[in-house]
């Protein structure tokens, strides 16, 4: 988690996940911070394998990401959604509705890994991920992420 | 011995996390040193599939076409009934 910073946005009407990719996607790309084929290759990873998790807590989450030849920084940018969304859980491809998404965006390949399994620790403890939600305080969500 | 071929979408990420708590959860059962565990990606399965005991997969995979076992991955991600999942590899192997 090193290098990686935090960005949270909170967003209002968003419907689907169309709707949630079509907005990240041109923001991402607005601010140099993925090539212009990332919102292409982000629908079809999600599509191909998706990344919805139940969580125990109040909340569940996806992270969607994509391959690092897509990204131009490290950073997780985590959404909340005013309603939550339907979006498929990994593994069972079962919906489940969900208001909180970590985009990971990746540069490096070999960070990759480390990122994933330290947010998949971190997302078991429902206290955490209600931080995720709630604080507006990116430093504190960095922290609370950090290896 | 009895090899596990654990796979997720692009056999890099979500795969290296289930295989570091299935590794730790065979050491507390004391059955690590009798399991080879592999990793790979869900496009590899056919070729690799008949090679392995059990298949634990932390993608969406059509489990009509595999003869092996396969058990789903997902606990060792969300934290979520991981003892009940751990219990079904132990069976599945035979142990």
């Amino acid at each position: 988690m090193m290098e990686t910073t935090v960005e949270t946005l909170t967003l209002n009407n968003i419907k689907t996940v169309k709707d949630l990719f079509d907005y990240v996607g041109d923001y991402l790309l607005k601010r140099n911070k993925v090539n212009d084929s990332y919102l292409k290759a982000l629908f079809e990873r999600e599509e191909q394998f998706p990344t919805g998790l139940k969580l125990s807590g109040d909340h569940n989450v996806a992270l969607p990401h994509v391959d690092a030849k897509y990204v131009k920084v490290n950073e997780l940018l985590i959404i909340r959604l005013d309603e939550p969304i339907l979006v498929h859980e990994m593994c069972t491809n079962n919906l489940i509705s969900t208001d909180l998404f970590i985009f990971m965006l990746i540069k490096n390949k070999d960070s990759q890994v480390k990122t994933l399994s330290t947010l998949m620790e971190k997302l078991g403890d429902p206290k955490i991920v209600d931080e995720l939600f709630n604080s507006s305080n990116n430093q504190q969500i960095y922290q609370l992420l950090e290896g | 011995m009895k090899k596990i071929l654990v796979i997720c979408g692009a056999g890099v990420a979500t795969s290296t996390v289930a295989i570091n708590k299935i590794k730790n959860l065979l050491d507390e059962h004391q059955l690590a040193e009798q399991v080879v565990i592999d990793q790979g990606s869900v496009a590899e399965l056919p070729m690799r599939k008949d090679d392995y005991d059990l298949i634990v997969s932390t993608a969406n995979i059509d489990e009509s076409s595999i003869d092996t076992p396969v058990v789903m991955g997902l606990p060792f991600l969300t934290g979520i009934g991981v003892e009940d999942t751990v219990n079904e590899i132990i069976r599945k192997l035979g142990f």
